[in-house]
């Protein structure tokens, strides 16, 4: 078997993992925190969202670091900054759900959104809103995103509560599972244009990438054969080919380590120190283009 | 100018994801997405940008077959 598939199946025991850890009926870090050092929070996906700590940070209700909300956020942003999107790329089990569907898909049916659509401002606008929505007295409903939906579904589907198959469940179910997940090229369009959670870690990982101590994807020109594995297999589509130029988007990578196992010749790798982009291309203010090399 | 598409794009969004979810909902995370009295507030900009999404893609994809067959026939004229 081929490394990157063996890859890929090992990956997915990290997103089995995560669904004991954060979702209901499991939740099991939800029960640790709660049970053993008894912090305050909810035994359910809004336990661990992100969501609650912006709302409260921004409505003037502060953050509790000492709730199960606190110590889940300050998880992320640690994690984010110094080795990238950990949560998105070994936990997130909404994300890899869509990811794992996609790869059923014949490639032929699939569109490519990323290399059409750049979800770098698509998706830190919606942060924006997401985060400037509480100061405005309004509330970002939590029916569009797809860690409660997949809860909901859980709990739905156990109970024979059929309710949660209609109204806006259903559009955003066929939005994130089909249309951005089964039928995209890498099945993460969901993640790539609507996460705000997915939106923060990777504004903390473009910082943090800046500094030598922090983990980043390293690009070894020279062992590169230019077979474009790696553009194939990335399931963000950070990295696109486009006329002939590896191109990589940090502000979309979520470091799930695919396309260091997809290639052949190790000329992606995952390390501290410099991360030999090519800094002779542009860099925008949204960062698209963080590098580019010829293959 | 591509500094500010894309400045332009991410305002865009932002008030695409505020614009439909004015609504002032006093428990959010009580929302169980099912009952729709809300009128669908939060999945607007979901799919507003999708269905944006597909307009851009249908019309890049015109754009180059349109660009190509326009080769093509310069081509055969030029022959």
């Amino acid at each position: 078997m081929k490394e990157s598939k063996k890859y890929l199946i090992k990956r997915s025991l990290g997103y089995l993992l995560g669904f004991a850890l954060f979702y209901s009926p499991f939740t099991l870090i939800q029960r640790i925190l709660i049970g053993i050092f008894h912090l305050n929070g909810s035994k359910n996906i809004h336990g661990a969202c992100f969501r609650m700590g912006v709302q409260g940070l921004f409505t003037g209700k502060g953050i509790s670091l000492l709730t199960t909300t606190g110590i889940i956020m300050m998880f992320l942003i640690v994690s984010a900054f110094l080795i990238g999107p950990f949560f998105c790329g070994r936990l997130c089990v909404a994300g890899a759900i869509s990811e794992y569907l996609s790869r059923l898909v014949p490639e032929r049916f699939q569109i490519n959104w990323q290399k059409n659509i750049n979800p770098t401002p698509i998706r830190y606008g919606i942060l924006s809103g997401f985060v400037v929505s509480p100061i405005l007295g309004i509330s970002v409903i939590c029916a569009y995103c797809n860690y409660t939906l997949l809860e909901k579904l859980i709990s739905g589907l156990t109970t024979w509560d059929l309710a949660v198959l209609g109204s806006t469940n259903i559009i955003t179910g066929f939005i994130w599972l089909i249309l951005l997940g089964a039928f995209a090229k890498g099945g993460r369009g969901y993640c790539s244009y609507f996460c705000p959670v997915g939106a923060t870690q990777n504004l903390l990982h473009f910082v943090g990438a800046k500094l030598p101590f922090t983990y980043k994807l390293k690009y070894s020109k020279e062992n590169c054969v230019s077979c474009k594995l790696c553009v194939k297999d990335c399931p963000m589509r950070a990295l696109q080919n486009s006329d002939n130029t590896l191109t990589y988007n940090i502000h979309n990578c979520i470091t799930c380590h695919q396309c260091e196992h997809s290639c052949p010749k190790k000329a992606l790798t995952f390390g501290t120190g410099e991360s030999n982009w090519n800094k002779q291309t542009s860099r925008t203010v949204f960062g698209v283009e963080v590098g580019g090399d010829k293959i | 100018m591509k500094k500010l598409k894309s400045l332009l794009i991410g305002l865009s969004a932002a008030s695409i994801n505020i614009v439909p979810t004015a609504t002032q909902i006093i428990k959010p995370e009580r929302c169980t997405g099912s009952c729709g009295t809300c009128g669908f507030s939060c999945v607007g900009s979901v799919v507003s940008i999708t269905l944006l999404g597909f307009i851009i893609l249908g019309f890049k994809k015109l754009r180059t077959k349109f660009n190509l067959s326009i080769s093509v026939i310069r081509r055969k004229n030029q022959t």
